[in-house]
């Protein structure tokens, strides 16, 4: 079995380019080429959230101190995802408010203070936000009221402000965006409240619309017949995690989240495409390539808006261009992204609702798995094995990383009828929490799913992980620690205490030949680097 | 199955008569017969692994009290379903719909117009046994007096029933109280008893005060804290069940220990 690096190119830190601050196309499908910064959502275009930065290493990490510390302006928890573009760090606070800041010191350049309506409506999850896109000279943030903004790069000034779609219904952004060619790409929240899931492209420098991908078909349109009736209309399926995209193929991949009702399937008998489904677009027109279903007719509000992870490795004995993903059903996947063939599937914590996958990769369901009036029990709650915080797959240390929950759940199943803008869920569930949940972060075969190793945790995880050219995952605790440990083996290496739970993706950069790495944890953004002697 | 849930099954088919009919702006309409039937579906769903049936109390507080010391109003009562209370081990229910938050809020205050509990000792003869030297207050703190080894009892009356005091006194390993901390995926028990074996064979034994992947504070019998890296432990045993409180089950007679319930649920945070 063999491990390609997709698209790794092993250099030095530096990566100063002639036109500074400006981030062209070709820039961001080289994001690996410039370490020093970290130009999209997840680091590359691939989702691998791996930094080939090497200064911070196994042997030195224990000298790992605080460099700077950003305090958000307004209270609220950051789950932001910086991106770092020579030398300058865009970030956004809780509602969206975004901020430009020297990487170096944490000196503020700019902050945009988003205009928000007084009631805006973010059924399910608060108004969060996880971060921004950057393309050219222009910063692109999606709004809580579910707008697209596009900003100066250098001032912060407005540039455009778009609606994405009508807040009186449900819809939100929580996404960071992602640029694609000349497109900014952004999914949608809203699933709790019966919407009609999407994803949309729009253009870069003008905001208008380019194309919209429906994730549920309608009436005429190939999958509407996997929902009964006109449960379609009110089916869910949004797109609240940035996707990925393989330039060579033209492809975007992306999550689709749960169905709605989440947690009372009656009205909707059958899949219920393409919901819990990685879909792969056509990244110039948004048409469906192909589309792979990882739980048909979900009633556990199983999203899988978890990060598509695109690499290449020897499977049957060929090199096949893979797309994996840890799903929020307990299952690691691996799929041919070019057809979206089914390799394998394989569980990555202890789950009870599935005896495995068929050939095709469907789940072979239990019987007595859906929510029931009197409460069903079952594992994974409905966070699932893992949620919406980002895996890492080093290239170099040929490992796929999942922070994983481990904890059951006590399902409901409650009547469920749709109003325009309020909560339709159907149920609910009782978690099974205190010391009987627990987490890890497990490495795993990214061609297997095989668990490599295992590092537990005290409570199930709501922080994602960074891998690194040192040696090193770096990942986070509900009870406020920031933890790195060894790429090989697990061994926690080093560890701070940041003073509040930690519900976000670090990253890594370097400024001036010095590397840094960077964290969320309740109001603030903190920056680790070795001490200067 | 009572009446109530039999409301409730052929009430399914009928919409949710409260939030939809009562705009914010104008006085809210009484709950329906309905209402509270749907109500005490999410409650008995939802509510009673921490509140306990009928709100009698469990590891979350009674809720059978006309007036709701952090819910005033009905509007704070959906509040707090809705959102929580930060720092407590109420979490906020959003998957509830605004109708299902204010049905269970109505629920919820019919629970505290039911007749009080028939409590048969004398508070004043179980206070004198409360201040005995050495007894309670050698752990408890109790309107400012005692010691704050153990949960402070000044408002235990509205945390806990009779029952769940009958329970607390005969058998406190099983009425462990808890905590909200050290993470959002509580209730953790707020007294774990704990066994902590050091590299160098040294036994420490106590409570757990906090806890991470790293790190394990503990509470010795002599109250002095002892903050352990895991890494120094050769072994970590926790033992739930088990409490710091012994029972007093061979200590008071059935009378005096109707006289301390009835003592302790008089303390509801008023002197």
């Amino acid at each position: 079995m063999r491990l390609l690096a997709f698209g790794c190119i092993a250099i030095a830190i530096g990566g100063t380019d002639p036109l500074s601050g400006q981030v062209s196309e070709a820039r961001l499908r080289d994001a690996r080429r410039e370490p020093a910064n970290w130009l999209t959502y997840s680091g590359d275009l691939g989702g691998q959230r791996y930094s080939p930065l090497a200064q911070i290493t196994a042997a030195n990490v224990a000298a790992l101190r605080p460099a700077w510390i950003y305090q958000a302006s307004e209270a609220g928890m950051l789950q932001t995802s910086p991106v770092v573009v020579d030398g300058v760090m865009y970030l956004t606070e809780f509602r969206g408010h975004v901020v430009a800041l020297d990487a170096r010191t944490g000196r503020m350049i700019w902050r945009y203070q988003l205009t928000l309506p007084p009631k805006v409506l973010t059924l399910g999850f608060g108004p969060t936000n996880r971060g921004v896109a950057v393309l050219d000279s222009t910063v692109y943030v999606g709004t809580p009221d579910a707008h697209l903004i596009a900003l100066d790069a250098r001032s912060g000034a407005l540039r455009w402000n778009v609606p994405v779609a009508d807040n009186a219904l449900g819809y939100s952004i929580t996404a960071a965006p992602l640029a694609v060619g000349d497109l900014i790409l952004v999914g949608i929240s809203g699933a709790e409240a019966g919407i009609r899931g999407f994803l949309d492209a729009y253009d870069a420098r003008t905001g208008e619309q380019r194309w919209r991908f429906y994730t549920i078909p309608d009436v005429g349109e190939p999958g509407v017949e996997s929902w009964g009736g006109e449960s379609y209309k009110t089916g869910g399926g949004s797109t609240w995690v940035t996707g990925s995209y393989d330039p060579a193929l033209g492809l975007v991949y992306w999550g689709v989240g749960n169905p709605g009702p989440d947690w009372n399937g009656d009205s909707r008998p059958g899949d219920n495409l393409y919901t819990c489904s990685l879909v792969a677009l056509d990244a110039k027109t948004g048409t469906l390539r192909w589309h792979f279903q990882f739980t048909p007719h979900d009633t556990h509000d199983w999203d899988a808006t978890e990060i598509p992870v695109l690499l290449d490795g020897g499977i049957g004995g060929r090199v096949r261009q893979l797309v994996t993903m840890a799903n929020r059903n307990g299952f690691y996947y691996v799929l041919d992204r070019a057809t979206g063939e089914f390799l394998s599937g394989t569980p990555y914590i202890e789950q009870g609702w599935a005896d495995g996958l068929d050939p095709s990769g469907r789940p072979i369901m239990r019987p007595n798995i859906e929510p029931t009036a009197q409460g069903t029990v079952l594992t994974p709650n409905l966070h699932g094995g893992t949620n919406w915080y980002s895996p890492s797959y080093s290239p170099r240390a040929g490992l796929f990383y999942v922070a994983a929950r481990q904890m059951g759940s006590t399902y409901f199943k409650y009547d469920a009828s749709y109003t325009p803008g309020r909560y339709f869920m159907g149920g609910g569930e009782s978690e099974f929490g205190g010391d009987s949940a627990q987490g890890a972060v497990k490495a795993l075969n990214p061609l297997t799913g095989a668990v490599r190793w295992s590092f537990p945790l005290h409570s199930p995880p709501w922080t994602g992980l960074l891998s690194t050219g040192g040696g090193l995952v770096f990942g986070g605790t509900n009870e406020g620690v920031f933890f790195a440990l060894s790429a090989v083996t697990g061994s926690p290496l080093w560890h701070f205490q940041m003073g509040a739970q930690l519900n976000a993706n670090p990253i890594a950069f370097a400024v001036d030949g010095r590397q840094y790495v960077a964290m969320a944890a309740g109001g603030t953004l903190q920056v680790f680097a070795l001490a200067v002697p | 199955m009572r009446l109530s849930l039999l409301l409730a099954a052929l009430c399914l088919t009928r919409a949710a008569s409260l939030g939809a009919q009562a705009p914010a702006d104008s006085a809210p309409a009484p709950p329906s017969a309905a209402d509270l039937a749907a109500g005490e579906r999410v409650f008995e769903t939802q509510c009673v692994r921490c509140h306990g049936a009928q709100g009698t109390g469990g590891v979350g507080p009674t809720l059978t009290h006309a007036k709701l010391r952090r819910a005033a109003t009905d509007e704070a009562l959906v509040q707090v379903i809705q959102n929580g209370l930060p720092g407590t081990a109420m979490v906020g229910f959003w998957n509830l719909s605004e109708d299902e938050a204010r049905q269970v809020a109505a629920y919820v205050r019919a629970l505290g117009r039911r007749p009080p509990e028939v409590i048969p000792g004398d508070a004043t003869r179980g206070r004198v046994l409360y201040e005995e030297p050495g007894r309670c207050g050698a752990c408890h703190i109790l309107d400012g007096q005692g010691a704050g080894w153990a949960p402070d009892l000044s408002e235990v009356g509205l945390r806990l029933s009779a029952v769940g005091l009958r329970q607390s006194l005969l058998t406190p390993g099983a009425a462990q109280p808890v905590s909200a901390l050290p993470s959002v995926h509580g209730p953790y028990p707020a007294f774990l008893a704990v066994v902590a074996i050091t590299r160098a064979g040294r036994v420490i034994r106590g409570t757990r005060v906090t806890e991470d992947d790293f790190v394990i504070v503990l509470r010795e019998a002599d109250g002095r804290l002892r903050s352990l890296d895991k890494s120094a432990l050769r072994r970590l045993q926790k033992n739930p069940g088990q409490s710091p409180m012994p029972s007093y089950a061979a200590t008071f007679s059935s009378g005096e220990l109707d006289d301390l319930i009835a003592y302790l649920a008089s303390r509801r945070g008023e002197p």
